[in-house]
């Protein structure tokens, strides 16, 4: 089916997508033979991060303090110090690194690129220096400034998986205006003329911006497919055959949830939006559409849901629509749920369970045990997709 | 033989749990963690391990049963692709779990590429997506149960041995 647009010619429905895009998947699959994945220890750490900042021209290199952080199964991250000559003080950094394959191919060119587009107005570590392709450490890194804050409250830590389901308590009327304004901030960045490294513009007035996002996952579906779910191929073409218009595509951050965003307590200020490698120029309403998904909501202590633990749905699509100008439309904003939900399922019954099962994971076994609780995905696509169509 | 499997798995747990998770430092916690997902890992493994060919004849009959509500709505190949791939599960009862796996693998590979294309009217499409969407649910609740050792209210089998239509059964300790 060719996409809707006014005025433009067809493009292929499948292949469609950002060349950056393009170029990582190609990437993974190279890479993919080369497994299983050996973790790294920190001497092979400090080695590549030393072989890195070499070839910035720092001199009398000293890597100090490098330990290993948890959290998802999509990175391997470090924090550490770095000192050398002639620097003023110790410099407190993170590194993150892509194993062989992880819950979602991304780039960490466009992660930095994308960083520093938005530094200034929306809180963020600084990029300190990227390794696209991996040529000192060893695989694809970026490293940026260490950013003080929590992810979730701290008597809560420990106890909880990257932000899934959980719930911020007596902070949440804090974060909750909080989450909202830096969200309306990245939406407000648009793509400029002079363009943005790794990125490309989807064709306002179309459904590119959906369809770009779509035949990405798509590709990740068909490159890791483990098993077959008629669910997830009817859901394909569901939307691609309901892929709505967008007439002004801006910055999505594509992740935006609890667990994302660091903040000092008790003030519940944000320090930092984190997790921008899935973000790209599209419809704002994919964002919404992910944040209100029911496997980052929580319970308030009146029963009542709120997504990413936060503030009801209403509560939020109110805010967002003040704050922002924008108006939400309904369909959109329920095929956008569609999406987020059928993105999960490419994250947990295709693309996890894959790189689990070649070993190519530094947390083979966190990605195997998201596989095993993805059954809740077949009970929750269904009355999106119905929603969306009465909508 | 000797020792069992479940012996073996409540052992590895035992470990992990008495010995390896408190000799980590506090400050490791990578480490804690993984060491957290091994006991999670075995305790749904300690359920499942005597009925993965039970579990995988509950997925082709689900997909069977799917692919008798597409046939009157499939187009020719498609019926008889269809009619040719449910056929090799004819035998259900009696097949390994290898040959229950590579049969319903590609039942559901064709599945998946009939789902891909529009049915002829809207009614067939409406009674097509009522079809799959049944199948999702059955399949929701057969994949719940399988890793129902998830769960901290679950400790044992019985749930897996019902929806098995088996009797007996094991506790998840």
């Amino acid at each position: 089916m060719a996409i809707e647009q006014s005025g433009a010619d067809a493009v292929d429905k499948f292949t469609d997508m950002e060349e950056r895009i393009k170029y990582i998947y190609e990437r993974k699959l190279r890479v993919r033979a080369s497994g299983p994945y050996q973790i790294y220890d920190a001497g092979q750490v400090a080695e590549g991060l030393k072989r890195l900042f070499t070839a910035e021209g720092l001199q009398d290199i000293e890597i100090s303090n490098l330990s290993r952080m948890t959290g998802g199964g999509s990175k391997e991250q470090f924090r550490f110090h770095l000192s050398h000559r002639g620097a003023s003080h110790v410099e407190k950094l993170v590194l993150r690194m892509d194993p062989y394959e992880s819950t979602v191919e991304t780039c960490r060119g466009r992660e930095g690129v994308i960083i520093d587009f938005v530094r200034g107005s929306v809180p963020t570590p600084a990029v300190r220096i990227v390794d696209e392709e991996g040529r000192y450490l060893g695989r694809p890194g970026l490293v940026t400034t260490f950013v003080e804050g929590v992810t979730m409250p701290s008597e809560l830590e420990g106890t909880a998986f990257s932000g899934i389901g959980g719930s911020y308590g007596p902070m949440a009327s804090l974060l909750a205006p909080e989450f909202v304004r830096h969200l309306v901030a990245i939406h407000a960045h648009v793509y400029p003329e002079r363009g943005v490294t790794h990125f490309q513009h989807p064709l306002p007035g179309t459904n590119q911006a959906a369809i770009w996002q779509l035949n990405a996952l798509a590709r990740s579906w068909r490159d890791d497919w483990i098993e077959p779910s008629p669910l997830m191929a009817y859901a394909e073409r569901w939307l691609r055959e309901n892929a709505p218009i967008c007439e002004a595509p801006c910055l999505v951050h594509g992740d935006y949830r609890l667990g994302n965003f660091m903040y000092t307590e008790p003030s519940g200020a944000f320090t930092a939006v984190l997790d921008w490698e899935i973000a790209h120029f599209g419809d704002f309403h994919e964002d919404l559409g992910y944040v209100v998904q029911e496997a980052f909501s929580a319970k308030g202590a009146n029963g009542e849901t709120l997504v990413c633990g936060l503030m009801t749905r209403e509560e939020f699509l109110a805010e967002y629509a003040r704050l922002s100008g924008r108006t939400v439309n309904e369909r959109t904003l329920r095929y956008y749920e569609v999406l987020a939900a059928y993105k999960q399922g490419v994250y947990v019954r295709a693309s996890a369970p894959r790189a689990a099962a070649e070993g190519n994971n530094h947390q083979d076994l966190l990605i195997a045990w998201l596989a095993s609780g993805s059954s809740v995905l077949f009970s929750i696509l269904p009355p999106l997709i119905e929603a969306a169509d009465a909508a | 033989m000797l020792p069992e499997f479940d012996v073996r798995l409540r052992s590895l747990s035992k470990a992990v749990k008495q010995v390896i998770l408190p000799a980590l430092p506090s400050d490791e916690r990578l480490a804690r963690e993984q060491a957290g997902l091994i006991l999670g890992h075995l305790r749904v493994m300690l359920l499942q391990w005597k009925y993965p060919l039970e579990f995988a004849r509950l997925n082709a009959r689900n997909l069977l049963a799917l692919g008798d509500h597409l046939a009157p709505l499939a187009f020719d190949g498609e019926r008889e692709a269809l009619k040719e791939a449910a056929a090799r599960l004819a035998n259900l009862n009696a097949m390994a779990l290898d040959a229950v796996s590579e049969a319903s693998g590609a039942l559901g590979v064709l599945i998946e590429e009939i789902c891909g294309r529009p049915r002829a009217t809207p009614a067939d499409e409406a009674a097509f997506r009522a079809a799959i969407f049944a199948h999702a649910r059955k399949q929701a609740e057969i994949e719940a149960t399988w890793f129902s050792g998830m769960r901290p209210d679950v400790s044992d089998d019985a749930a897996l041995r019902s929806l098995a239509g088996l009797s007996g059964g094991v506790g998840a300790r």
